[in-house]
């Protein structure tokens, strides 16, 4: 699956990072037509290139990183006593 | 030695963030590191757990104790693991039916209504998503037939209702009393068109009294009320003695916020312009009433601080466009998903579905899709959608705006919130502060 390229958002990847199931994941990537089709490829085999690939689909930012920022994304609504 | 985790809190994990502390009937939300996650998690009155110097902090600060043999963890309290991206809470409008027949209305959809078994199953499924709190709406929520049953089956799950929007009409002591013994104590928020104005806009003599009367219900039941007032040229000359008269009853707060109705809407200069003469009026007084005027400011009169628009959060690229729709979901009557209230009817008249519980299992929704990419867009995308925002040299204070704004006054959602340009552009805040003498300016 390696050779394989995605058109997937930012928001994609994070999911793809996350997702535990293999057909959920079969799932996110046939949403977007562009992307090739990886039905030849087993559960086990795709489960292992997303494991393999978590860091890169997260991007350079990192795990910490990305961890307080959606905290903070979602405080910052809900938290703040500013009204907007 | 045994510890437990002090009553109040809970572990949750939740897609990128893998260890959090939340607190009861609190949108506060704690980030964990892996250590400090597992040894939380070890307390729980059963494990026995070696004295160290972090456990020795996490006593001090109350978040744990030595347990006594009987002490277990309560079912809310159990550690719990969601397979979806974190959100705190949703904004449901159980009904679409409304009160009273309105000059205007937000959320003007389709009158569909959540049946008992529809509304039994969001709610599970709210619950097994994470969702920290509740947000009624409507519509008018109390004319739904199982209301103080939906309030119910929020808190018997876990979750809590942060407030309820509501025309109030239908507000009795005793559902106020009800609502309170099945511990429920959300804030009441009424909307509340204006002194000598209110019975005009919903068509109904009496519609003030008994709006003003249902404000003093909840106030004497000891529930926090927020008055929501929409403002267009109907009524803007009424919002001072509007101010006055609530601030006067003891209501927390008021809101003003602008209609986008054809008829009657105020431009932008009118908006802001007529909300700082009455902000400005009313604060020359001895007051104790909040007010904050959408996309404009908010006063706290008892502490001489005026806020402006937009979040405290340092500038970053990889903040969300609207932090407000980041960190809850807008649930219609009809099940549609929208970044916020006001988005759904222009989602609505465009077309465009962001996905649909009644359809999907929200926790589908909340893993990827439009919705997420709808609201985890951010203003560093913004900035490559838009040429101008990206080069005007008040993004990093304006931060786009509100895109609800920018949809509704140039039909596009990555277009410039032209209130925002007019607010930074004519300096509305060295107005602020020079229409507030006193007031902190941040």
């Amino acid at each position: 699956m390696n050779q394989l390229k995605f058109e997937l958002s930012s928001e994609d990847r994070k999911a793809l990072a996350s997702l535990k199931d293999a057909g959920a994941i079969r799932e996110l990537v046939a949403s977007n037509p562009k992307n090739p089709d990886i039905s030849g490829y087993t559960d086990e085999e795709i489960l292992s290139w997303v494991q393999a690939n978590r860091e890169k689909l997260l991007g350079e930012t990192g795990m910490t990183e990305i961890t307080l920022q959606e905290l903070e994304n979602v405080a910052g609504g809900v938290t703040e006593k500013r009204i907007c | 030695m045994k510890y437990i985790l002090n009553g109040n809190n809970a572990l949750r994990t939740w897609w990128l963030v893998p260890g959090a502390l939340i607190e009861k009937e609190s949108t506060a939300v704690k980030g964990l590191s892996d250590e400090e996650f597992r040894l939380l998690k070890a307390c729980d009155g059963i494990q026995e757990i070696p004295e160290t110097p972090r456990l020795r902090e996490l006593l001090e600060e109350g978040l744990i104790r030595e347990a006594a043999p009987e002490d277990r963890l309560t079912p809310w309290q159990a550690a719990r693991e969601y397979e979806n991206r974190f959100f705190a809470g949703i904004s449901w409008m159980i009904t679409g039916r409304q009160y009273y027949n309105r000059d205007y209305r937000y959320n003007g959809g389709p009158e569909n209504e959540w049946s008992w078994p529809e509304a039994e199953r969001l709610m599970n499924e709210a619950r097994d998503c994470g969702i920290l709190f509740v947000d009624i709406t409507g519509g008018e929520p109390m004319m739904h037939p199982r209301f103080p049953d939906i309030l119910k089956g929020i808190t018997d799950r876990g979750m809590y209702v942060r407030e309820i929007n509501t025309d109030g009409a239908l507000i009795t002591p005793d559902m106020l009393r009800e609502m309170k013994q099945a511990g429920c104590t959300p804030e009441i928020r009424i909307t509340f068109d204006g002194v000598g104005v209110h019975d005009r806009t919903c068509r109904r003599e009496g519609a003030e009294k008994t709006a003003l009367r249902s404000m003093e219900f909840c106030l004497d039941a000891g529930l926090q009320v927020m008055a929501q007032i929409s403002i267009n040229r109907r009524n803007l000359a009424s919002v001072p003695a509007t101010l006055e008269r609530l601030d006067a009853l003891g209501v927390q707060t008021a809101r003003l916020i602008r209609t986008y109705e054809r008829e009657n809407m105020l431009s932008t200069e009118e908006y802001f312009d007529g909300a700082l003469k009455a902000v400005s009026q009313y604060a020359a007084g001895e007051r104790r009433m909040k007010v904050a005027v959408w996309s404009m400011l908010q006063i706290l009169p008892e502490e001489n601080r005026c806020l402006l628009p937009r979040s405290q959060a340092a500038y970053r690229d990889s903040l969300p466009v609207c932090s407000e729709c980041r960190g809850k979901v807008f649930i219609g009557s009809d099940g549609e998903l929208a970044p916020c209230h006001h988005m759904l009817d222009w989602q609505r008249g465009k077309g465009i579905s962001l996905g649909n519980v009644r359809h999907t299992r929200l926790q589908r929704l909340l893993q990827y899709g439009p919705f997420i990419n709808s609201v985890c867009r951010t203003l560093g995308d913004l900035k490559q959608e838009n040429g101008k925002c990206a080069d005007c040299r008040e993004f990093f204070r304006c931060r786009g705006g509100c895109r609800l704004s920018a949809a509704l006054l140039t039909g596009d959602q990555n277009g410039c919130d032209t209130a925002c340009c007019l607010f930074y552009g004519n300096d509305y805040p060295a107005r602020i502060a020079a229409a507030l003498p006193g007031y902190i300016i941040n």
